[in-house]
């Protein structure tokens, strides 16, 4: 059964307010040698926004201050017009899935679950509505302990939406899935935010950014480096370089650096041609040129072979590489 | 609070509990550890005490010694069963996730403290029941024992909460013991308080050394010259430890 039709009465009831996360200057200091400062994002219904950064850029740090776990030593985090620091009054607006979390032993998922619902105060009736959603009818008896590593994910990420919270923070909520698990479980907090739930996710995966996330915001060594769209983060994903796999690997590679070589001579923009392990690539100095035509018809015209050609996207640890180079170039200047 | 606040936090309090002991009782060997450590010693003291060297009072040893059992037996219980349940929450990160439930922290720790409360009294009324049907004992008075329970197990899971916000599951049992083995042997378990001579004052107000002296008064009316500091200590002790543990619990889950 499609996730849709799953979904097909699926409704969450919303506070009216447009506005669900609003983070000001906000900072607070780990310790000596790290701390987080002047964080500002605003999050609307149903928006998502991830946070990206390597490890130990503060990431988890900023998830728990959203959270109202830690205390911030400057700024604010205004959750549904209420600080994140007053637990009693923002638990109701939030769902926080953690990024390390084990189930309790000797619990069922019905136990499990109906207790969580309990403790958040959500109608025991919504126990079938979740079961039903994420799939699971036919392991309420199963002990939590003993699911998959996916839906003992599916089963955190249930037991924090049953109050219908307005506002769901994840912190790598796929970390150490397979990627069956991590598509069922994308594809399940897509489908939640489509209703309208606001999404915070800090993430390692290009994948969870562009299916969870309509901004995207960048930290290193504890500071926002960069807030921009999803668009035009992944805009920059996209560089401009082609990426030629030869047909056979060890025969025709050599052909089609010859034709790429005469083909570039001839052209008035600058092109650098690159042979890696498994492709070739040709890198394009005038951003705004679409070469990838004229190459194959260069190519067919010379009678090489290749099976596959594309612009290759960049990893989002290049990306990151890319801005945090262009942040500190500027900082420098 | 209003009443249904009060009563959506009751509520919750009760599931937490109820929660805690399913998850106690599926794990049978738990449960037998829990139990083993004053059942083995009740046995031991009750069936090897009957003649003692050197020992000519007309009350036997066991009579002595049975509060002192007692009363180190929930101090063990509660400290290493608080402790640990903190650890294993914190390092599950259930904590958290509780904590962000309208329940709150306050709720949190009041539902896990009961648990452990009951979970103590089923030790603690099988050392008795055991006592008196197999040795002889008389209880005195019920609601002084009661009484005695209740606030020696608040103490000691106090400074279970306490250390355990500090420690990890290794580096636990290093400081608790710190504090309670000393207890062990100068809270009045062995020896009767007011043998310590110039020193039974300072020692009559140790934590243990209370509980042990309110549970000799109600199991066979014999407490110390110092019973009535004793029932006030104990007071203070819970009241002290349950407000410091409710603060560093708090500060245990904003720590990054």
């Amino acid at each position: 059964m499609p996730l849709s039709a799953v979904f097909k009465d699926y409704k969450l009831t919303f506070n009216t307010s447009d506005e669900v996360l609003k983070v000001s200057d906000l900072g607070v200091k780990v310790n000596s040698q790290f701390s987080l400062s002047a964080i500002d994002f605003e999050l609307k219904r149903g928006e998502g926004i991830a946070l990206v950064g390597g490890n130990g850029e503060g990431k988890s740090t900023l998830i728990r201050l959203l959270a109202g776990l830690t205390n911030a030593s400057q700024g604010s985090v205004i959750v549904c017009g209420y600080s994140a620091k007053k637990w009693s009054k923002v638990s109701k607006h939030i769902g926080y899935v953690q990024q390390f979390k084990e189930l309790p032993e000797g619990l069922t998922v019905k136990e499990y679950l109906t207790h969580q619902l309990r403790l958040r105060r959500a109608s025991q009736y919504r126990y079938e509505e979740l079961i039903k959603l994420a799939k699971l009818e036919n392991l309420q008896r199963t002990l939590v302990t003993r699911l998959s590593g996916g839906n003992q994910r599916k089963v955190q990420i249930l037991s924090v939406i049953g109050h219908k919270p307005d506002l769901l923070i994840l912190d790598e909520p796929t970390n150490g899935l397979d990627a069956p698990a991590r598509d069922a479980i994308l594809s399940f907090i897509a489908q939640l935010k489509s209703t309208g739930l606001s999404v915070v996710v800090a993430s390692h995966h290009l994948d969870e950014i562009t299916k969870l996330a309509d901004k995207v915001l960048m930290l290193h060594r504890g500071k926002q480096i960069l807030l921009t769209s999803v668009t035009e983060f992944m805009g920059t994903s996209t560089a401009n370089c082609l990426e030629l796999f030869p047909y056979k690997k060890s025969s025709n590679a050599k052909n089609i650096l010859d034709s790429l070589n005469k083909w570039s001579e001839a052209q008035d923009s600058s092109f650098s041609i690159e042979k890696t392990e498994l492709c070739i690539r040709l890198h394009c100095s005038n951003e705004h040129m679409d070469y990838l035509p004229p190459v194959v018809v260069r190519l067919s015209q010379d009678g090489v072979r290749i099976s596959e050609i594309r612009y290759r996207k960049q990893t989002l640890t290049e990306i990151m590489y890319d801005f945090t180079n262009n942040t500190l170039n500027k900082e420098q200047t | 609070m209003n009443n249904i606040t009060i009563n959506h936090w009751v509520y919750d309090v009760t599931h937490l509990v109820k929660l805690d002991l399913i998850q106690f009782f599926r794990n049978k060997l738990i449960v037998v550890s829990t139990l083993l450590t004053s059942v083995s010693m009740v046995l031991a003291f009750g069936l090897g005490t009957v003649e003692m060297p050197g020992h000519t009072s007309q009350e036997s040893y066991f009579t002595f010694i049975l509060p002192g059992i007692v009363g180190v037996g929930i101090m063990f219980s509660s400290t290493y069963t608080m402790g640990y349940a903190f650890i294993v929450d914190c390092h599950r990160r259930t904590m958290e996730d509780i904590v962000l439930s309208p329940l709150s922290y306050m709720g949190f720790i009041v539902g896990r403290i009961i648990g452990m409360l009951i979970k103590c009294a089923l030790q603690f009324i099988l050392v008795i029941v055991i006592a008196v049907i197999f040795f002889d004992t008389t209880v005195t008075s019920y609601f002084p024992l009661a009484f005695a329970f209740i606030t020696e197990c608040l103490t000691f899971a106090s400074l279970g909460i306490i250390v355990a916000t500090i420690t990890n599951e290794i580096s636990f049992s290093g400081l608790i013991n710190l504090f309670i083995i000393p207890l062990s042997y100068f809270g009045g378990v062995f020896f009767p308080l007011d043998s310590f001579g110039e020193l039974s004052n300072l020692i009559s107000k140790l934590p243990l050394s209370v509980h042990i002296d309110m549970f000799r008064e109600a199991i066979n009316a014999t407490p110390s010259t110092h019973i009535n500091s004793s029932k006030w200590l104990a007071v203070l002790y819970t009241v002290l430890s349950i407000g410091i543990a409710m603060y560093a619990f708090k500060r245990r889950i904003q720590r990054l």
